[in-house]
């Protein structure tokens, strides 16, 4: 028996976990035999949620106001790529494969498949499948990244009068040692002394794939070369895996579609579940989790965001079992979401990637952040103090949930590791209100 | 089952509970890594004195207890407790394994090795993030445990209503 348990412990049996969770449903009761030593953390407890209540509007406004400013930067700057263009916003709420993301957006009218998809002036991917919107849901599309194997668009380079042309898609091989960037890889360039230049959409046969007209022009990176036989590469200008908040679907002009804003405040889309967490006491010296009396059974699934009261994220749901579910905190190492920041200096948002949680610090929590595209801040050099939302793009992790506030260095380089600590003014392990996302079937896997 | 033996596993269960829920408590409220391992210290107090097969019933009844408190697998957290008591099932047939300081060391060696199965199965869950857990020091809650079952061992074995455990029908 005992080796049987070891060896579903590493390898789990779903069938075997999911009769145990219900086997162990009445363990939600059980929970409460711990309220005894409860009781000795609940003037804390008490202060946190005072101290919450009281800030949760404000950050709750400020967390709308900067999706708000990211969507509209989804839309090209660039004037000459509106031209003879629509653009439809959309939120990307999940990942059907690494290199493919759902968008939900208020309708498809005028959306093809095909249609290339933006962010600002960049190319993202091009649109491979429509889920027309259902009763109370957003419409879906499945894009197709860039960085996909299989993905080939052409691009031009221009060297003053000089057009020199190229496919790009997929990613390039990394040498050992090198920086871990994201490179995008260049193929056949039409001259292969080709060093630098920033790379636009453009396809020699237009017909080639239908809506492909509507991608010229589009940024794709800044191409280099390492020495005079090494292999082309593009650096890329978003992070395609994990800083893809809000794009914009390229529509034709004459589509009729309105450019309507893709948000459902998610504080106020009535997907919350309110409860009282079962316990914080959690026994093993190396975690940070809450239980919480509600599983699967209630529509909670694994990376669940789950705030204090307003919009404060503490944490996301680690495991669902069918009558209660287990919280890993942000304190809890390996907890990992995708951010953006806010700049004091100029209030706009910056997208910093995925955030994993190293454990508690004095005051907050140390987050690991992979730094994938080059972070630039307004104002004068060195630290800066910045506010951190959630991104989206993770199902059950809705955008603008305020994190806390760190400081960012003024200039980040691609490919940096950096250690970053997040001040909170309350400690998530001191709160027992919570509201936990329930992800709705079409979130995720539409 | 007897009402009385009944009832005396339904209060080791309690204390088992509770022993997890004191254990939380240190561990979120400072003593960090080295917060012992309670539930364990009563395992290993009770664990010389119960007949048959009582032992591993009693090993589940701490995971299960466990289990109420922690985010970890219900099936880990009872490979886990079932691998510190095959550790002290196994070093008790040679040794004197109900005498106070041996069965200290040993539940410092299950605390640690309980420890090591469930941070081994959380790295595996983290994936390529297993190295924030894997490299958590194990020994210091090891070395409390220990240090908690000297102490605490002699208080954890007269506990009010659990003598029916031990009892065995002539």
């Amino acid at each position: 028996m005992w080796g049987g348990l070891v060896y579903a412990s590493f390898r789990p049996v779903e069938p075997l976990e999911r009769g145990l969770s219900a086997a162990l449903a009445p363990l939600r009761w059980a929970a409460r035999l711990g309220a005894p030593f409860e009781l000795l953390a609940s003037r804390r407890v008490e202060a946190a949620e005072r101290e919450l209540a009281r800030l949760g509007a404000d950050e709750a406004a400020e967390g709308a106001r900067a999706l708000a400013r990211l969507a509209e930067r989804a839309l090209p700057l660039d004037s000459a790529l509106h031209a003879g263009r629509r653009f439809v916003p959309a939120e990307v709420v999940g990942r059907a494969r690494k290199d493919e993301c759902w968008l939900a957006l208020p309708a498809l009218e005028g959306v093809a498949l095909g249609a290339p998809v933006v962010c600002g002036d960049a190319y993202v991917g091009r649109v491979v499948e429509l889920r027309p919107a259902r009763a109370g849901e957003r419409a879906h599309v499945r894009i197709e990244l860039v960085t996909g194997a299989e993905f080939r668009v052409g691009a031009e380079v221009r060297r003053g009068e000089e057009r020199v042309f190229l496919t790009v898609g997929g990613l390039a091989a990394r040498r050992p040692g090198e920086p871990r960037t994201v490179r995008l890889a260049a193929h056949q360039p039409s001259d292969p002394a080709l060093a630098e230049g920033v790379a636009r959409v453009h396809e020699l046969f237009p017909d080639a794939q239908p809506c492909s007209p509507l991608a010229e022009g589009f940024r794709l990176g800044v191409l280099r070369r390492e020495g005079e036989r090494g292999a082309a590469w593009l650096e890329p200008e978003l992070d395609y895996l994990d800083g893809l908040y809000q794009v914009a679907i390229v529509v034709e002009a004459q589509s009729g579609v309105g450019t309507r804003s893709p948000f459902e405040p998610a504080l106020e889309d009535g997907r919350w579940l309110a409860t009282r967490a079962s316990t914080a006491l959690e026994p093993a010296a190396w975690r940070r989790t809450l239980r919480l009396p509600l599983g699967r059974a209630d529509g909670v699934a694994p990376g669940a965001a789950v705030t204090g009261f307003g919009a404060r994220l503490i944490g996301r749901i680690d495991r669902a079992e069918l009558a209660t579910s287990a919280v890993a905190l942000l304190t809890d190492p390996g907890c990992t979401l995708v951010a953006l920041a806010l700049d004091p200096a100029d209030g706009e948002p910056h997208v910093l990637g995925r955030l994993t949680s190293l454990g508690a610090a004095e005051h907050g929590v140390r987050f690991r952040w992979s730094v994938r595209v080059p972070l630039a801040l307004a104002g004068a050099a060195g630290e800066v103090r910045a506010r951190l939302f959630t991104g989206s793009g993770e199902p059950g992790l809705p955008g603008g949930l305020f994190l806390g506030e760190a400081l960012l260095p003024q200039r980040a380089a691609a490919g940096e590791e950096r250690e970053l600590v997040l001040l909170t003014s309350v400690d998530p392990a001191d709160l027992r209100t919570v509201f936990v996302r329930r992800a709705p079937a079409a979130e995720g896997a539409p | 089952m007897t009402p009385a033996r009944l009832l005396a596993w339904v209060l080791f269960f309690l204390y088992a509970a509770w022993a997890t829920a004191l254990t939380g408590l240190c561990a979120t409220g400072g003593l960090g890594r080295f917060t012992p391992d309670l539930g364990l210290v009563l395992l290993y107090a009770w664990a010389a004195r119960l007949p048959g097969a009582r032992a591993p019933l009693a090993a589940l009844c701490v995971a299960l207890a466990r289990a109420c408190f922690s985010a970890d697998p219900p099936l880990a957290l009872a490979a886990a407790e079932l691998t510190a008591l095959g550790l002290f099932a196994a070093l008790g047939a040679g040794l004197e394994v109900d005498r106070a300081l041996l069965r200290a060391v040993l539940c410092a060696a299950g605390a640690w090795l309980s420890a090591l199965l469930l941070v081994g199965v959380r790295a595996l869950a983290l994936g390529a993030e297993a190295g924030l857990v894997a490299a958590h020091p194990l020994w210091p809650g090891a070395l409390a445990t220990g240090l908690a079952c000297l102490v605490l061992a002699p208080f954890v074995t007269r506990l009010a209503g659990l003598s029916p455990l031990a009892k065995v029908r002539p």
